[in-house]
């Protein structure tokens, strides 16, 4: 791959693969680790990756690996997920409410969903996979990616409201960087 | 189909249209197009989708962030046969000229001495150490050995670096073909060796311009998980030697 062809894949995906990374690892600075370590493999491995369209999947892939490479899986992540499945629905009000929001308050309410469900939930977002392509990048059933999904929203919203109430207290989120609009960078 | 099976398919529906052509939707589709409260429910679903998608894409990429990417790998993208050692490539020399510099103005600058993972720059350290503990060691590398009696000291197990017993003379090894990195016109020279806990990287340059006052003749580490460096100096030369194999396997060395 030319310089200039890897420069084309950076620009198409380091941005989405840094909002991802910001959703899991919670830090910028261990955000960026996680972009730059995924463009790394990339050099050092990707020719091997015979569908050269699959790239982007394989990017965030590769980024899901080794953010979960760095630490060990959350226990109660699992026993979440046994959980039976919600239906809550979107009351209207949420819309209403989540337009309020801007992108900092958004990626700290997506940073308290719970990691399994946090992944899917941000990849579907960013609007970049199919949810075919987020079970693979995630290495799981089509079913237990919309399984994630419902149950990631219902926390989302969740979380949502319990701000909107200001009930919301502090803690757990740190060293979250300053948002720019969007072509702020680069 | 029932309602709650369309549910169960359609929250994966994106809100930008992008799966519009993806057969696997069509029958929810259908059934949310005959079904008001179904088409009610996928509506409100569709709206708060698209407000949170619209909203982090609000979340922009650190400035340099990119450039860093690209220095980092702009020539290590392509594979290779017989590739050379990562520290004997372009990039890699440069992460190592980083990688002096950063720990040489951590150890050394009384007032930046600061956990390595908020000292600028540390990006490219953390990016080598994990590179170098990924994977294999390239076994094309120059063996310290072979830069001569200094090369040899540095491989001798028993051989202990802080202790200055054969002091290096900085021309003949640069003569022998050791490899020196310019860094900010301070000439550092790199030598890479092994011992029995991994590989280790030795970094030396003349005290000379060096704040007197800021060097220590008793090694200072620092560590960021497995990554663990040590400084010092003596009348001639300020020394920093780092490996990836963890601080315990660093002090072994000196």
């Amino acid at each position: 791959m030319s310089n200039e062809v890897f420069a084309q894949l950076v620009d198409a995906h380091y941005t989405p693969l840094f909002r991802f990374a910001l959703s899991l690892a919670r830090r910028e600075a261990d955000a960026c680790d996680l972009v730059q370590q995924t463009f790394f493999i990339w050099a050092k491995n990707g020719h091997q990756l015979r569908e050269k369209s699959k790239a982007k999947t394989w990017l965030f892939t590769t980024l899901y690996r080794e953010f979960l490479r760095g630490r060990r899986r959350d226990q109660r992540s699992q026993s979440i997920e046994d959980l039976p499945p919600s239906a809550q629905d979107v009351p209207a009000e949420d819309v209403d409410h989540a337009r309020s929001l801007d992108g900092q308050q958004v990626v700290e309410a997506l940073q308290e969903v719970d990691e399994v469900f946090r992944a899917p939930l941000t990849l579907f977002y960013l609007e970049d996979l199919s949810y075919q392509e987020i079970a693979d990048s995630l290495d799981v059933p089509i079913g237990t990616v919309m399984s994630r999904l419902s149950r990631g929203k219902t926390q989302l919203r969740k979380i949502l409201a319990r701000k909107e109430a200001g009930s919301h207290q502090d803690g757990g989120v740190v060293d979250f960087p300053k948002i720019k609009k969007q072509g702020g960078t680069r | 189909m029932t309602n709650d099976e369309a549910k169960f398919m359609l929250q994966g529906y994106r809100p930008n249209g992008q799966d519009a052509n993806n057969a696997a939707f069509k029958p929810a589709l259908e059934q949310a197009t005959l079904d008001p409260m179904l088409r009610e429910w996928f509506e409100r679903e569709q709206a708060f989708d698209a407000v949170m998608a619209e909203k982090l894409k609000e979340v922009s990429a650190p400035a340099g962030l990119r450039e860093s990417i690209l220095a980092g790998t702009k020539l290590s993208s392509q594979p290779e046969t017989t590739k050379p050692a990562w520290w004997r490539q372009p990039w890699g020399m440069a992460m190592a000229a980083a990688a002096a510099v950063v720990f040489l103005f951590a150890f050394w600058s009384p007032t930046d001495r600061q956990p390595i993972a908020s000292v600028p720059g540390i990006d490219a350290i953390m990016q080598i150490a994990r590179m170098d503990t990924q994977g294999e060691h390239p076994g094309d590398v120059l063996k310290a050995y072979q830069l001569g009696a200094f090369g040899a000291w540095l491989e001798n197990p028993t051989t202990k670096l802080g202790s200055g017993t054969i002091p290096p003379d900085f021309a003949a090894l640069k003569a022998e073909g050791c490899r020196t990195i310019d860094i900010a016109g301070r000439e550092v020279l790199e030598i890479c060796f092994r011992r029995d806990t991994g590989w280790f990287h030795v970094y030396l340059t003349p005290r000379e311009g060096f704040d007197n006052g800021s060097l220590h003749a008793d090694p200072m580490f620092q560590e960021q998980g497995q990554f663990a460096a040590a400084s010092w100096a003596d009348d001639q030369f300020v020394y920093l030697v780092a490996g990836t194999t963890g601080i315990d396997a660093l002090r072994g060395l000196l």
